[in-house]
């Protein structure tokens, strides 16, 4: 083997090594940079929340008495919220009254709560209201199944 | 070409393979790493407020009509001694079992009226003070349960 062809293939060995360890210190970098950086809040259940609390405080269902359903107003659409659908179900006296808003989205991603995907997160509750029928109060329970779709 | 330049020319072309191959096995570590980074994102949930129970479940309780009185008055009915446990006890178990199964605690002035099946897990509290400072506290377990697991809750509570 001629010296000029050693010499170059000798050369190439270091560089393989130097190049090799430059990335490695360059990868750890970028990941521990990334893992610090990148950091991914989950606001579904905060959402959640939010809405179960502006059903039941807000003058959407209730006649400016928090936790009383005016059955008037069940029908109402007043929540307009592009990334959840909401499913209530008015149980009261043994009558079923059920609203969705955002029904569209509702029916369309309603399976994936079964599939547990991470693109959607569903919650289903239930809680103790008071129902006014005209003058009368009633008790009802109000079951809520929510999907929020996680960004 | 000559015979010398064409020697050389050819004994490079390992090199050139071997700096092919290289580039190759970075490339895929180099995936493979931000691959890893990706999945060991941090994810922060907003999980405190998740199990809180609204006040609400026990200020309808306290303002459910019975015969033509609310129950709040027959908890002060019965703080002044008037006998009405076992109505008491039927309507709250009535209203509440519906919600949180056998997990929850109602007591007056810290006097069990209807006790939890299942005491393991710290509960949430709710209380309300209502006239002559009678104080009727609500702990739905049902809620700790659920923040664990949501079928092991039910099943353990007995919700339908």
């Amino acid at each position: 083997m001629k010296k000029g062809v050693f010499e170059i293939g000798h050369e190439l060995v270091m560089w393989f090594w130097r190049i090799f360890i430059v990335t490695i210190i360059l990868l750890v970098i970028i990941a521990g940079v990334t893992v610090n950086l990148s950091r991914k809040v989950e606001i579904g259940s905060f959402e959640n929340y939010l809405i179960i609390n502006y059903l039941l405080y807000s003058d959407c269902l209730t006649n400016k008495v928090p936790g009383v359903i005016d059955l008037s107003k069940f029908g109402n659409d007043c929540i307009f919220y592009d990334r959840a659908g909401i499913n209530l179900t008015l149980v009261y006296e043994n009558k079923y009254k059920t609203k969705i808003f955002n029904e569209e989205f509702y029916k369309n991603n309603a399976p994936f709560c079964k599939l547990k995907t991470k693109d959607f997160i569903c919650y289903s509750e239930k809680k103790y209201v008071l129902v006014r029928d005209g003058n009368v109060i009633k008790r009802g329970l109000l079951i809520i199944n929510n999907i929020i779709k996680n960004e | 070409m000559n015979k010398k330049a064409q020697e050389e020319w050819l004994s490079g072309i390992p090199s050139l393979i071997l700096i092919f191959i290289v580039l190759v096995i970075f490339a895929v570590f180099f995936i493979g790493c931000i691959n890893i980074a990706e999945s060991l994102k941090s994810q922060e949930k907003i999980s405190g407020i998740e199990t809180k129970e609204s006040p609400l479940t026990l200020l309808n309780y306290l303002r459910t009509p019975i015969n033509n009185i609310i129950i709040s008055d027959m908890i002060i009915q019965k703080q002044n001694g008037i006998k009405n446990d076992e109505l008491l006890i039927k309507e709250t178990k009535e209203i509440f079992n519906k919600v949180y199964g056998i997990c929850y605690e109602l007591s007056i002035n810290n006097i069990p009226l209807v006790s939890s099946a299942i005491t393991r897990v710290e509960p949430e509290q709710i209380s309300v003070t209502l006239p002559n400072k009678i104080t009727v506290t609500l702990k739905p377990y049902y809620l700790k349960l659920l923040s664990e697991n949501e079928k092991v809750a039910k099943e353990e509570c007995k919700i339908e």
